[in-house]
């Protein structure tokens, strides 16, 4: 999120689109009710099914299952023509190749009449919704925007998102509060995986891996530190540095050293990523020999089961790090037609370490809003469960044993790694918090008065820019830093005090980055300082102390004065957010429609005579997968997959209370498609795609109407995810039997949400 | 609306008289039961269960009259959304409930898990409450004489030590 949970309450306008935060984030979407109550907000649902969030909404729009970008840009096109924008930097938006003249010409093309081809959404409901979003174009008016996985999981899933978050610098959106465009995150502790760079090319705090032809580290610095590219402007990861080092000296102490680099040589350095589809492709090529599995059920959570199933099938060995006994922990297992294997030729071994679960640890959970929640363990755990920590930490303990007895190719990384832990065996949250925090190696002194001690060596750090590049602080990771300093745990505070009376609550429990609730909120003041919007007054420049002043923590540098015109997105070199993105995503400079890979109608409407621009062209599709789509010719409806408010993902069919709510699976069915195909309610199906097939009961719906797309009827079928052959709920099949194997161009999450199936009576 | 469990002897009366079908009697102990809101926090000045956990703050707790000054304000908010006939769900023909609801369409409660339009107490009831109670009550009125008279003229009549234990053996049986 640019914002936060509370946050949501500042709102003029909410648009959910690629979410059902009334279902999925039912705690989340009573700020959507705060800002109707006290606000008068009006909520805008867009959505392929009248969901639960859309039966509170005050307009609802149906769409076609992945055809976001299109609306979006019916939108942008909307605005730009309506001149129902807020922006206005370049003083002549003359040049024909200036950014705002080509934003203007590609956007054109997204006309109502455009938007209704692809999307099915009729112009008029377009329309209206299009005017609602644009009345928060005025400093007095703000919108925010709530999406989830209905956005990411698509082949174009950071596009879609990369032009919701153009709509909101259009309408002067962002930095604002009640604004943003907010992630509303499905998994406890997601953001944190993220912030603490969990995925295979990133280090903690969004800083990436060497690639493999990256081995000088001055260049691998400098490509990440970009210097200004205006005068006058922040450019503020030229601090990468400081914060690399402080890292590698985190991780490797005294053998990170200026002579060895802090270490560099020590990081892999990558050929390729290696997402999740891109690990289980090598599996399924047989290339890889054990595969760690903790906290992940990937048989259920991964596309294309029948692939994920072969591929386990070929490994020497998989280890399960569960509190449960998951799916995946039993993929060798024949339960009949939900999972027909058979044992005998399955050759894994499978390993069960049992875990804990959250609530019977201590420790922070970082949620959609970024704010890093510490919590205390409320149970014991059952049997022999251990913490994830303590599992790695043996794990660890012995491979270090091993390289030391018996050496190897390259020993250092392992040999070399800090583990100063009271106990090695068992490294505490408390430790672990304050490594990521950070701290001063050597004593500090400040940079403006050299004899004024800050920091004695040994002390935590009281954030990151007390960070530096010279070997003598240490962070885990640097966007952390604050979370634990010599004032305390900050993460633990619990006061509710909101002296603005705009939820920010600054002394509850700690936002990265630096306390600061909303990012880029230097753009909720106008260029001379003052806030846009005297009703929300958020940061502002105070003359007198010269100093940036505010209700949040200001997202600028302290003292730089409004006339030295530092733009207000100071991560950009350019201090300015960017409608035109070079050489940062796969397909291009602006987002731009494309099919799903399983498209209902065939062909792409903006581009009908490309037969090679009909899906996203940037997208990586494995040999094998291709040949696994199907088309509509066989699999004629619009599937979709998503969660329900009884269960959360595939944990809850083990607890009783959540399998008596909602104990069987089931699909939906809109009236005219069952009518078609002679279905009533509580049918027997069998939902099939070129993948496989699930059988489940009917719900037939008044809430899933057929759209006119492109000239054909297109019916969706929605498809809830929570069963399986593991639980208390009645076993079911796994629902991603159906999904497709390919991700989205840039991130490579999985195409969960659009894809093609057909329904007949079981 | 309450009931006092040690006095039920599951006879179904409420069941069948409530206008909102929500008593049930159970196949455990044979006693009504129903939500009673919580009437045991509430005497010691706490809001019922639901209204403290509920996650989303869908449920409010007052007096009758300020719930009725709150629905009003959701009602007319709601209305100004285009809702035309919003309302709060407090039927008249039952004297009004004490779990109320503002409705989006409260000229349609059916659609709201099938509420009744118009409740109104069931004749049974009417009949219980309005002319076999005051009768049944004249009858009782007229056995407790009579039992007076019985024990005036005939004294107590003791029971002795072996049925009484028999009895507490048939109730401890049942527990």
């Amino acid at each position: 999120m640019t914002n936060h949970w509370s946050d949501i309450k500042n709102a003029d306008v909410v648009l959910i689109m690629g979410g059902n935060a009334a279902e999925a984030h039912p705690c989340g979407f009573k700020w959507v009710t705060e800002a109707k109550a006290k606000n008068k907000a009006r909520l805008v649902v867009v959505d392929p099914r009248f969901t639960r969030s859309a039966a509170l909404a005050d307009l609802y729009a149906p769409i076609r299952t992945g055809t976001d970008i299109a609306f979006l840009g019916g939108v942008i096109n909307y605005l730009i023509a309506g001149n129902k924008v807020y922006v206005k930097t370049d003083p002549t938006l003359e040049n024909p190749r200036c950014v705002w003249n080509l934003l203007k010409a590609h956007f054109a093309r997204y006309t109502p009449e455009m938007v209704e081809k692809i999307c099915g959404t009729p112009k008029d409901k377009f329309l209206q919704v299009a005017e609602m979003l644009a009345s928060t174009h005025t400093p007095d008016r703000v919108m925010t925007i709530l999406y989830a996985l209905g956005w990411t999981q698509h082949s174009t899933g950071s596009q879609i998102i990369r032009t919701a978050a153009m709509v909101q610098l259009l309408l002067g959106n962002i930095g604002r509060a009640g604004g943003g465009v907010n992630a509303l995150r499905g998994h406890s502790n997601i953001q944190g995986l993220t912030d603490l760079g969990l995925l295979s090319n990133l280090l903690p705090g969004y800083m990436t891996l060497p690639g493999e032809k990256e081995t000088d580290y001055d260049a691998y610095i400098a490509k990440r530190a970009p210097k200004p590219m205006r005068p006058g402007q922040l450019s503020y990861w030229q601090n990468y540095g400081k914060f690399h080092v402080s890292l590698m000296k985190a991780w490797y102490g005294a053998a990170a050293t200026k002579d060895n680099n802090w270490a560099f040589d020590y990081l892999p350095k990558l050929d390729k990523t290696y997402d999740v589809l891109q690990v289980f492709e090598l599996m399924h090529q047989g290339k890889m020999t054990g595969y760690f599995a903790q906290g992940f059920n990937p048989l259920n959570s991964f596309p294309n089961k029948a692939k994920v199933s072969a591929a386990l099938s070929k490994l020497k060995f998989l280890v399960i790090m569960d509190p449960l006994a998951t799916e995946t922990s039993e993929f060798w297992q024949n339960h009949g037609e939900f999972n027909d294997v058979d044992p005998a030729k399955i050759q894994t071994t499978v390993f069960r370490l049992p875990t804990t679960c959250f609530a019977e640890e201590d420790g922070a959970i970082v949620n959609s809003g970024r704010w890093l929640q510490w919590h205390w363990k409320g149970a014991e755990p059952p049997g022999e469960a251990k913490t994830d920590p303590e599992i790695m930490a043996g794990l660890f303990l012995r491979l270090r044993e091993m390289y030391k007895k018996d050496g190897g190719a390259f020993p250092d990384p392992i040999l070399n790694l800090a583990w100063a832990y009271k106990r090695p065996d068992e490294p505490s949250p408390e430790e672990l918090a304050k490594e990521y925090n950070g701290k001063a190696l050597a004593d500090q002194f400040d940079a403006k008065d050299p004899t004024k001690l800050v920091k004695k060596a040994g002390e935590l750090l009281d954030g990151f820019a007390q960070l530096k590049d010279d070997g003598s602080t240490a962070c885990g990771c640097w966007i952390f830093s604050g979370a634990w300093t010599e004032k305390g745990n900050m993460m633990a505070r619990r006061d509710t005090a909101d002296p603005w009376h705009n939820g920010q609550t600054l002394g509850w429990a700690f936002a990265w980055p630096a306390n600061r609730r909303i990012l880029y909120n230097r753009a909720s003041a106008d260029p001379s300082g003052k806030p846009w919007d005297a009703k929300r007054k958020q940061v502002w420049w105070d003359a007198a102390q010269s100093k940036w002043l505010g209700s949040d923590v200001p997202d600028f540098k302290a003292d730089s004065a409004p006339e030295d015109g530092m733009g207000p997105f100071i991560m950009n070199p350019e201090g300015v957010a960017r409608f035109f993105a070079r050489g940062m995503m796969n397909e291009g400079p602006f987002p731009e429609h494309y099919e799903p890979f399983e498209t209902p109608i065939g062909t792409n409407p903006m581009h009908p005579n490309n037969p090679k621009a009909v899906s996203n062209p940037a997208a990586r599709v494995f040999k094998g997968d291709m040949e696994a789509f199907g088309t509509a010719k066989d699999f004629p409806y619009a599937a979709t997959t998503y969660r329900l408010t009884e269960h959360f993902h595939y944990w809850t069919k083990h607890v009783e209370s959540n399998a008596i709510t909602q104990p069987e699976q089931f699909v939906e069915i809109g009236e005219a498609l069952a009518a078609e195909k002679g279905i009533k309610a509580g049918d027997k199906v069998k939902v099939s795609s070129n993948r496989g097939y699930i059988k489940a009961v009917a719900v037939v719906t008044k809430r899933i109407k057929p759209l006119q797309v492109d000239g054909k009827t297109v019916h969706h079928v929605g498809i809830p995810l929570h069963w399986g052959f593991k639980g208390v709920a009645k076993n079911g099949f796994i629902t991603n039997t159906l999904t497709p194997f390919v991700g989205d161009a840039n991130t490579q999450t999985p195409e969960f949400k659009s894809f093609l199936v057909n329904v007949e009576k079981a | 609306m309450d009931f006092h469990q040690e006095n039920c002897i599951g006879c179904g009366y409420c069941v069948s008289g409530c206008p909102f079908n929500v008593p049930r009697i159970s196949q455990k102990d044979s006693k009504a039961y129903k939500c009673t809101l919580c009437s045991d926090r509430v005497a010691v000045g706490l809001e019922p269960a639901c209204v403290k956990v509920c996650p989303t703050g869908s449920i409010s707790f007052g007096s009758k009259v300020d719930m009725q000054e709150l629905a009003a304000e959701r009602v007319t908010e709601l209305k100004e959304r285009g809702f035309k006939n919003a309302g709060l769900y407090d039927p008249a023909g039952v004297g009004g409930t004490h779990v109320m609801y503002v409705l989006n369409h409260a000229d349609k409660p059916a659609l709201y898990s099938g509420l009744p339009a118009d409740p109104t107490i069931a004749p049974t009831v009417t009949l219980w409450k309005s002319v076999a109670k005051p009768l049944a009550m004249a009858g009782m009125a007229a056995a407790a004489l009579g039992g007076l008279f019985h024990y005036v003229m005939k004294g107590p009549n003791e029971v002795s030590k072996e049925i009484e234990a028999e009895v507490e053996r048939e109730l401890e049986g049942e527990k």
